[in-house]
């Protein structure tokens, strides 16, 4: 890492462009924007679980794939 | 290693003295965050932010609420680059102290570089918004315009 990236020298982003960013990356599914080594599905039922257990057991599962 | 990290951001480190230090113990590392670009704050961190003050008062000018923004997005990129994935839950949507709620940043730099991010969207808050974006659902309070008025407080005089 170069010193001006550890100084922190980024582009300054307004939150309109992530807004983009993220409907754009979703376009193709987010098993392909988030890399997290689960399928759609099991990413959908993340986004909706509310369940200790299961939350555990699927981001072991999607960490167990990468 | 030890099995804390915690990522100090920029100001905020500035007030951390002996008192700090001995509650990261053996069990957690301090790793302090980046000061933003030169461009952005002064060189001299007493100048912008007096010893004398307490760094949670001092957010009061355009100047110092930058500051305080920008330091927290040089903290998260460290974050994204030091870490290997990332576990999204929850986070708040309103008065957070960054251009953007401090979650939805880091969830965003994990997309765009690729990392793996793990999102739990049934307690709501950030990673909600975060969904909903990648979905392709409409977050009006997610916009520039809405965050200006109801958001963030780097954007209130």
């Amino acid at each position: 890492m170069d010193l001006a990236v550890g100084r922190g020298t980024t582009t300054l982003v307004m939150p309109d462009q992530i807004v983009s960013d993220f409907k754009d990356a979703g376009k193709s599914g987010v098993a392909n924007a988030l890399h997290n080594g689960l399928n759609d599905d099991e990413n959908q039922e993340l986004f909706g679980s509310a369940n200790p257990a299961r939350i555990a057991e699927l981001v072991l599962l999607g960490i167990g794939a990468l | 290693m030890k099995p804390i990290v915690n990522f100090a951001p920029w100001p905020l480190r500035l007030s951390y003295g002996d008192e700090e230090a001995k509650l990261f113990g053996f069990v957690a590392e301090l790793i302090e965050g980046a000061q933003p670009p030169l461009a952005e704050v002064k060189e001299n961190d007493a100048d912008l932010f007096p010893v004398t003050q307490s760094i949670f008062a001092l957010p009061d000018t355009v100047e110092r609420r930058l500051a305080w923004a920008r330091g927290l997005t040089a903290m998260r990129w460290q974050i994204t680059r030091q870490t290997q994935a990332k576990v999204v839950l929850g986070g708040t949507l309103v008065g957070f102290r960054g251009i953007y709620p401090g979650v939805v940043e880091e969830a965003w730099m994990s997309v765009i570089a690729k990392q793996p991010l793990y999102l739990i969207g049934a307690f709501g808050g950030a990673a909600l918004a975060v969904i909903d974006l990648l979905q392709g659902r409409d977050r009006p309070d997610m916009r520039t315009e809405n965050l200006v008025k109801t958001g963030s407080r780097i954007f209130r005089l």
